[in-house]
């Protein structure tokens, strides 16, 4: 508190000083005669201020040269002085003339060498005090005798500080914000490269980690592999495997994604028994619960992992848990569940596709389309499911399938559902008549030529050309008349050309123009035929 | 004892590979990529190549072509998918590989064939 009250007090004295001096010289408006005359006669000599005297005598007797007067050439009666440079030489010669003659002297300043008026001098003098060029030492002096005063002075007043408060917090507070978002950052960039660090730390070690199983792996299943059959490997019990396996890695879960992992890999790569001796191994050292626990984790990547694993392992126990991810909203999860159902469930009718609501995309409808080729060698699989969904993208999934696996007992079904069926529906529809000429529903073909779409009007004339007949071709010339894309015209032209050279030369001779003959040259190039 | 190399960069089949014929007495020595592959038939005396297709650094066809300039005389097996580019297949036949065992494949199988290439 005693510190405090003595820095408030130096406070006060500073401020009161510096009051004192502006009120008093630095920002007075000017100085008085008075003033002017006790400041310039109580200093020795002010830089560039100069003095001269001069008086008119009455008497021309009078003989001031003892005052160190000289008489002006021209002017006999009128003595002055050389250039004074203090004011107290002036004061003395100016007393003794007005103690001697009675006289009055005429005062003459000069300003480096210049006669100026006494304002100019004043002005002058005011100016170098105000900038402190020069300091009165009568003033100073005056000063020091008023600071023990200022002093009791100080003491006396209650503390003030110099800014007001509300401003001072308002600077600390912006400068507080400031260091506290530059320490938020610092101490986020730091937590960051931490973490950085610490995942690659953790990511490096894994990988060591992995090689490392993968390199202790290879040796007991190489060995499960050919030392055993799969008759001998049936008899042995999870502690016999276990026992060609590192006991204190068996435990690990990361040694038990690297046997699976592995064994998948083989699975994969390997025919014959091979594969059973692969999956008996999987399920004798209980890695299918492993996998299985995946199923029932929270992160999408390992529950993703979980039905891959089921899958190429045949795990059928884990039918129920992945059925529930069919309709999940994780893309991954939702397409490797309705792959590893398709696989594992053995569902003919397709149903779980049949009741997705998700748009299925060309990679899952490529994915389910390997399975059902697969499933389809075992058994026949129902599509009518498919084309009866409410899933535009599923029923256009069997429109392929019927396509694809050649399924002429699904065309009546096609051509039932072609007057209701979008543009993309018809498409495939189309292609499909194509592919398995079905040329009992060359009408639908016909309707589809003068299509509003596009597409649908280019699959026609494509289909056309293997499923036309004479009708066919006249709807194929009308459809010509007037007709200026490029595209269409080709696939018009080639069409007539597959289906009747003849015709298809009596029509263009009568109206051959430039793209015509380009079209001509490119059907007739055998070279050409598949370009 | 006949020298086979194996040049697959999975080493899960290249060591099942090795164990199955080491068994049946070969001496089997092992390359990751297409270098080291290159280097081992520069340096190694060999009765038999196993290679790949796909394989980093060099593809299958390369290895092949070097093998046939270099040691015309030592029978190839290509062991790849079926996943593999037919062209790619047929240019390995083209440059004179002596048999083609496509992935997934039977490890007895493939012990068969080497045993058939190494008599003759």
């Amino acid at each position: 508190m005693s510190s405090l009250r003595v820095v408030s007090c130096f406070f006060t004295i500073i401020i009161f000083n510096c009051v004192f001096l502006h009120r008093t010289w630095a920002q007075q408006d000017s100085l008085t005669q008075l003033q002017f005359e006790k400041i310039i006669l109580s200093e020795n000599r002010i830089q560039g201020l100069q003095y001269q005297l001069d008086v008119n005598l009455p008497n021309k007797s009078f003989d001031l040269s003892g005052l160190g007067m000289k008489k002006i050439q021209g002017s006999p009666s009128v003595w002055s002085t050389d250039t004074l440079y203090t004011f107290s030489m002036v004061k003395e010669v100016r007393d003794s003339i007005s103690t001697l003659y009675n006289l009055e002297v005429n005062l003459h300043y000069y300003l480096f060498d210049k006669k100026v008026a006494l304002s100019a001098a004043k002005a002058y003098v005011e100016s170098i005090i105000r900038n402190q060029i020069f300091i009165p030492s009568g003033i100073a002096e005056e000063s020091d005798a008023n600071e023990g005063q200022l002093i009791v002075k100080g003491a006396k007043l209650p503390y003030k500080p110099f800014y007001k408060l509300k401003a001072k917090i308002l600077n600390e507070i912006k400068m507080v914000l400031l260091l506290s978002i530059l320490l938020l950052f610092l101490v986020s960039s730091f937590i960051l490269v931490i973490a950085m660090w610490f995942i690659k730390i953790k990511k490096n070690k894994k990988e060591i980690l992995s090689k490392r199983f993968k390199q202790l792996s290879y040796g007991p299943i190489s060995t499960l592999l050919f030392e055993y059959d799969l008759d001998q490997l049936k008899e042995f019990s999870k502690s016999d495997l276990e026992a060609f396996f590192p006991k204190k890695y068996l435990s690990k879960n990361l040694f038990k994604d690297v046997m699976i992992q592995e064994i998948i890999s083989l699975n994969k790569n390997m025919k014959g028994d091979f594969k059973d001796k692969l999956k008996l191994i999987y399920r004798t050292l209980e890695l299918d619960k492993f996998s299985l626990n995946k199923l029932k984790q929270k992160r999408w990547d390992i529950v993703t992992m979980g039905i891959v694993e089921a899958n190429e392992m045949d795990v059928i126990e884990a039918v129920p848990l992945i059925e529930k991810y069919v309709s999940h909203s994780n893309f991954y999860i939702r397409s490797h569940a309705i792959s590893s159902l398709l696989n594992l469930s053995n569902d003919k009718n397709l149903m779980v596709l049949a009741q997705q609501k998700y748009l299925l995309s060309k990679w899952q409808q490529m994915i389910y389309l390997r399975i059902i080729k697969f499933l389809t060698i075992r058994d026949t699989v129902k599509i009518i499911f498919l084309l009866e969904s409410e899933n535009e993208s599923v029923r256009i999934f069997g429109i392929k399938l019927v396509r694809y696996l050649g399924r002429l007992d699904r065309i009546l079904k096609l051509s039932e559902m072609f007057p209701s069926a979008g543009n993309a529906e018809k498409v495939e529809i189309l292609k499909s008549y194509n592919a398995l000429n079905a040329v009992h529903h060359i009408e639908q073909v016909h309707d589809a030529l003068f299509s509003e779409d596009p597409y649908v009007s280019l699959c026609a004339i494509k289909t056309l050309e293997n499923l036309g007949n004479d009708h066919s071709q006249a709807l194929l010339m009308e459809k010509l008349r007037g007709l200026m894309d490029f595209e269409f015209k080709k696939a018009i032209l080639t069409s007539l050309y597959t289906l009747n050279k003849t015709a298809f030369y009596d029509i263009i001779a009568g109206d051959r123009d430039e793209e015509v003959d380009k079209i001509c040259l490119h059907l007739e190039d055998p070279v050409l035929t598949h370009v | 004892m006949k020298n086979v190399l194996i040049i697959e960069d999975d080493l899960l089949i290249s060591t099942l590979v090795k164990f199955r014929l080491k068994k049946d007495g070969y001496n089997v020595s092992m390359a990751e990529d297409g270098i080291s592959g290159i280097e081992a038939i520069d340096n190694t005396p060999l009765d038999l190549i196993i290679t790949d297709v796909m394989i980093p650094f060099k593809n299958g066809i390369e290895i092949i072509s070097h093998a046939k300039k270099n040691k015309p005389n030592i029978p190839i097996i290509v062991l790849s998918s079926l996943g593999d580019e037919e062209s790619t297949v047929l240019e390995a036949f083209n440059l004179g590989v002596s048999d083609f065992i496509p992935k997934p494949f039977n490890p007895n199988e493939l012990a068969i064939r080497v045993r058939r290439l190494i008599n003759t």
